[in-house]
């Protein structure tokens, strides 16, 4: 569509004419238009007010380049008012047809221009900032410039609104979160819900991850709901949240509006990508190609939301041809190199994060995974059969033995439920600090799981990165690798909910106490219904209305699966995972898979929820009465009492195992009484529930060793173990115990463990994992740990003759 | 080799009574395992604190110092730790005591009279470090709790070199004997890993000093300091040959060959790993071998 010729006649011959300014309610009434999103008509009234460049951006954002172009030629005629907005508009069109060294020519003359003036307005200083900040995207230090140019447009007039928005919007692009979200509230303070600072809010959570970003950006639409950027954003969460029609919806609704908008094209070759649809693929290639042949950023964003996805592979693949299609796509190096890393291609990843560095040294991202690259290279690897450990040097030697055996158990016990081997070697890096694994990650510190899984890369916490009893290892690196099965198996298509849920299931049925269980908020929030419906079970992941949210989603997705396996049975955890592999949706598999449409099988899920949980959730209030009256009673020293309430809260709630549970009560009052045998059974039963209570585990051995109850003792001590296997004490007894009992190769496996944390008296440890080695047939290794031992202390007599009883028996 | 060591053992002002039982229990247990482990004579041993007769005080250390330096044999190790709270003021270094302070400058002066002994000085004090410059001089190995004053909160040092006097791990090198080098490498590793199983972060990095140039180090060298504190030894040799010359040959070839084997030690680096085990091996069986029949002339099998 173009305007009426008597108009644009009219419009030259206003551009002939000396300028006059136009009203400021005409320049009001074109900005109301443009909040609002009444593009064309902004275009319109700009034009007819004499606001050409304004007028051009208007067009611009329906994608009517044509009309845009004639626009901003007719700001800059005559080097009118709005002239140097106009050479803007002229450069940003000159970038989205794909002329860079016009653009760039463009943006260099209006710092030029800005360097030759004395004095500039408020709308001039505006364009030649944006011009300082399109410039800084190849020269980095042009962003403090283009800050300060928004900084004195603000300062030339404070009531404009566009330099806070578009300072705010840079310090987003310059991963500035915090200070960006300030000077967006900032905006909101100065104009309730505007929508570019709602969307510009709803970025910052996403990026901060401290709350749910799609509710400002809902609201964004409200008042625009021509917001091109805001429907995009929600096509963003919508693909990550598996919600691909929903993706689709968004990103065709803002399509309607600008059919030109690169970002919306984007999220349709992501989606394109997902479905494997080439044919679209390769349409919307050819739509973005037409304008501009190096433009890559739509395979970017592709990349990213597919890694989103957990589609590391695709990622790579997509990165890499942004990059070679637009070399100078920094982002594009730095979302290649961290999912070639995430693939376990370290080299490869680590080359390409270093060209994105080179490009981009703002990215907090790149940067922090560089300075990881550099720890991790001091880090040794060892392997046992299908895993290579990559552990800090302090503590790999202690952790491997452990690491490896619970490892290679989950493999084949996964391998044979779920019918197949993923590829190995499975990568598994140990990180002793959570920042570290934290970066490793998402590239930034503040992550709060303990480990993730990337397919061919796990990546978690050492039991050194937390208190001891924070979590257990064992449990968290069964889970890991319980992902990588389902990855692998649905070609890393499996849904959020689904992976993580099962992940939990396999940890339950590994050990007892393994994968959390049902705690009272959990069943309260569920009984009052303020949990997503199995259909929507993923938004509790990818966007959690708050932290506990995102914990009461494993719990719930863990039932699900539970449920799943009671009704189905254990393979049908194989044909769904097959399914997604298959490229089909949740609805689908739920139809084809389940038997029954989505709402069906939420209906029948939560029904089985109620069934299941009935008993508790109707003793959710008794249990928070006996429990104060319990320890009440306790504190008081009314034993009696005491026992009576928390032998009562067992009954109500036996998996309750929190740190007011019943079980520590009943065992502080056993112990009280000296019934070791009573404070033992109420802290192995306390364990069955919680597989963390790492001072539950150590006392229980006490209680065990003082009855005489060696071996559960030592059972115990081993549950301490996978809570944490970085004490020498612990390990110390666990020697003594498997010596006196002849069980030589646990008392070599518990030696070594203490040679390895590296003790103060190095030359005894040395020494006593010879007598093991010696006890347990291995002569060869037994010397050669005496060696190590004298080679400390050379006058040690034990140890002298121990080598010379070896010597004497080698051949 | 030694024949005597005298040790002093002072604590300082505790500020209340849970920490005065703690430094008390500390201070006896360096003189007990002193008396038990290193032979020290009770003789030799002089204990002052807060309940002792007479109580610490500055002018109590200085009297205790003349006196060991008139009694004790001219090539006597004296070894004198401090325990308790320490502290900088004005840029002075300070063992809080009942009545005045000591200062570093005052206890440097305070150990003048020691000039043909050998001194250790052990200040397991917070803030301790700038003792090391003040104390430093010949016939002298000074170890602090912490690198400097600015490391002010309560120090655990004292309890790790309890520990090494009392176990046997402190010995590192199992021949009977304690080297100061010893002492200060166990005390310093209990220290980190007492911070590392608490995961707290370290706010104590004890030093020594035993080359008098007044800068201590974090760690024991074989070429810097630790060289001369692995000579200094808290107790004399348990070889006590009497007339047995051949077994007093023994010792001389076993003292030859544990010399050897610090040798190779230091040059495991630059050594092929092969040859380097392989040598390793042949010395340690002749030792070991050795250490058999030195056993047996002294009439015990029993390791």
């Amino acid at each position: 569509m173009t305007a009426p010729l008597p108009l644009l006649l009219a419009l030259a011959l206003v551009a002939q004419a000396p300028p006059s300014p136009p009203s400021a309610a005409a320049r009001q009434r074109v900005d109301s238009l443009l909040l609002v999103g009444r593009y064309e008509e902004a275009a319109r009234a700009a034009a007819g007010a004499g606001l050409e460049a304004r007028a051009g951006e208007a067009w611009l954002a329906i994608g009517r380049w044509d009309d845009a172009a004639a626009a901003f030629g007719r700001a800059t005629r005559g080097g009118g008012r709005d002239s140097l907005r106009g050479r803007l508009g002229q450069a940003e069109l000159a970038a989205l047809r794909g002329a860079r060294a016009e653009a760039r020519r463009g943006w260099r003359a209006l710092i030029a221009a800005y360097n030759r003036s004395r004095s500039l307005r408020a709308d001039e200083l505006l364009a030649v900032a944006t011009a300082a900040e399109r410039l800084s995207a190849a020269e980095p230090v042009l962003a403090r410039d283009a800050l300060r140019g928004y900084d004195e447009a603000i300062a030339a007039d404070p009531a404009d609104l566009e330099p806070r928005l578009r300072a705010a919007a840079l310090l987003q692009a310059r991963y500035n979160f915090a200070e960006a979200r300030t000077a967006f509230e900032d905006v909101l303070r100065r104009s309730p819900a505007h929508p570019r600072a709602l969307l510009g809010i709803a970025e910052s959570r996403r990026a901060l991850m401290d709350a749910d970003p799609v509710p400002p950006a809902e609201s964004a639409l409200v008042r625009n709901p021509n917001l091109v950027e805001a429907r995009v954003f929600l096509a963003r969460m919508k693909l990550e949240a598996d919600d691909w029609a929903g993706a689709a919806l968004e990103s065709a609704r803002a399509l309607s509006v600008n059919p030109r908008s690169r970002e919306a094209l984007a999220v349709r070759a992501a989606l394109a990508v997902v479905r494997g649809d080439t044919a679209r693929l390769a349409a919307i290639e050819r739509d973005l190609g037409s304008a501009d042949t190096t433009y890559a950023e739509h395979w970017v964003a592709a990349a990213e939301a597919l890694a989103r996805m957990r589609r590391y592979a695709d990622a790579a693949a997509l990165a890499e041809r942004a990059v070679a299609r637009d070399p100078a796509s920094w982002r594009g190096w730095a979302v290649l190199g961290a999912n070639l890393l995430r693939r376990a291609r370290i080299a490869a990843g680590r080359t390409a994060l270093e060209t994105a560095f080179r490009g981009d040294p703002f990215d907090p991202w790149t940067k922090n995974t560089l300075d990881l690259l550099d720890t991790l290279q001091r880090y040794p690897e060892t392997s046992s059969r299908r895993f290579r450990f990559v552990i800090d040097a302090k503590e790999s030697a202690a952790l491997t033995p452990y690491f490896a055996a619970t490892a290679e158990e989950a493999y084949e016990r996964l391998a044979a439920r779920y019918g197949f081997t993923p590829p190995t070697p499975i990568r598994v890096e140990v990180f002793p600090t959570h920042a570290d694994f934290s970066v490793r990650t998402v590239g930034l510190a503040g992550i709060g799981a303990l480990g993730v899984c990337f397919g061919p890369v796990i990546a978690m916490d050492s039991p050194s990165a937390r208190d001891r009893g924070a979590f257990n290892w064992g449990s968290t690196l069964w889970h890991e690798i319980a992902h990588v099965f389902h990855l692998e198996r649905s070609r890393y298509r499996v849904p959020r909910w689904l992976t993580e849920g099962l992940a939990v299931h396999e940890e339950r049925r590994a050990r007892p106490g393994w994968g959390d269980a049902a705690s009272p908020q959990f069943l309260a929030a569920f009984a009052a219904g303020s949990l997503p419906p199995l259909s929507r079970l993923n938004d509790g992941f990818v966007r959690p209305p708050n932290p506990q949210a995102i914990g009461f989603a494993y719990l719930l997705a863990s039932y699900a699966a539970e449920w799943l396996e009671a009704t189905w049975g254990a393979p049908v955890f194989v044909r769904m995972l097959d399914g997604y592999g298959r490229g089909l949706d949740s609805r689908t598999i739920s139809d084809s898979i389940l038997g029954a449409p989505l709402d069906t099988i939420d209906a029948r899920f939560d029904a089985w929820m109620h069934a299941r949980f009935a008993p508790r959730i109707a003793a959710l209030d008794d249990l928070a009465r006996v429990l104060v009256a319990g320890h009440a009673a306790a504190r008081a020293g009314r034993a009696d009492e005491a026992q009576r309430h928390f032998e009562r809260a067992r009954q109500l709630f036996p998996e309750y195992a929190g740190p007011d549970s019943p079980y520590r009560g009943l065992a502080r009052l056993s112990a009280q009484r000296g019934d070791r045998a009573g404070a033992a059974a109420s802290l192995a039963a306390l364990l069955q529930h919680d597989a963390t209570a790492y001072d539950a585990a150590i006392e229980l051995a006490g209680h065990l060793d003082a009855i005489g109850r060696a071996e559960e003792a030592a059972a115990a001590r081993e549950q301490a173990l996978s809570i944490s296997p970085l004490d020498p004490a612990l390990h110390e007894q666990l020697a003594v115990y498997y010596t006196r009992a002849g069980r030589h190769a646990l008392a070599v496996r518990e030696r070594r463990a203490i040679v390895a944390l590296a003790p103060i008296d190095r030359a005894r440890a040395w020494f006593r994992l010879a007598q093991a080695l010696e006890a347990a047939g291995q002569g060869e290794d037994a010397r050669r740990a005496v060696l190590r031992s004298l080679e400390t202390a050379p006058g040690d007599a034990e140890a002298q003759e121990l080598l010379l009883r070896l010597r004497e028996r080698r051949p | 080799m030694l024949a005597q060591t005298w040790l002093v053992v002072v604590t300082g002002l505790a500020g209340d009574p849970a920490r005065r039982a703690a430094l008390e229990q500390h201070a006896g247990q360096l003189v007990a395992a002193a008396r038990a482990r290193l032979a020290v004579d009770p003789q030799h041993i002089v204990q002052l604190g807060e309940g002792t007769t007479p109580a610490a005080g500055a002018e109590q250390i200085r009297r205790t110092l003349a006196d060991v330096a008139g009694r004790a044999e001219p090539n006597a190790l004296v070894v004198v730790v401090l325990m308790g709270h320490g502290s900088a003021q004005g840029g002075e270094a300070r063992f809080n005591l009942p009545g005045p302070d000591l200062t570093a400058a005052d206890f440097a002066h305070a150990l003048e009279p020691l000039r043909t002994q050998e001194v250790v000085a052990v200040v397991a004090t917070s803030a301790s470090g700038p003792w090391t410059a003040a104390l430093a001089g010949p016939r002298r190995a000074v170890i602090t709790a912490t690198r400097s004053a600015v490391e002010r909160d309560e120090t655990v040092f004292a309890r790790y070199v309890v520990e090494a006097i009392a176990g046997e791990a402190g010995d590192a090198d199992r021949n009977g004997r304690l080297s100061v080098r010893e002492l200060f490498e166990y005390a310093r590793q209990g220290v980190d890993r007492h911070y590392r199983e608490l995961r707290r972060l370290r706010t104590e990095h004890a030093l020594l000093d035993d080359n008098g140039d007044g800068h201590g180090s974090l760690a024991a060298t074989d070429s810097g300091d630790g060289s001369r504190a692995a000579t200094l030894y808290l107790n004399g040799a348990p070889d006590a040959v009497g007339a047995d010359a051949a077994l007093a040959s023994l010792f001389a070839r076993r003292d030859s060959l544990e010399r050897a084997v610090a040798a190779l030690r230091a040059r495991r680096a630059a050594v092929d790993s092969a040859a380097y085990e392989r040598e390793l091996e042949r010395l340690l069986l002749d030792l070991a071998q050795l250490g058999r029949t030195i056993r047996e002339r002294r009439g015990s099998t029993n390791p």
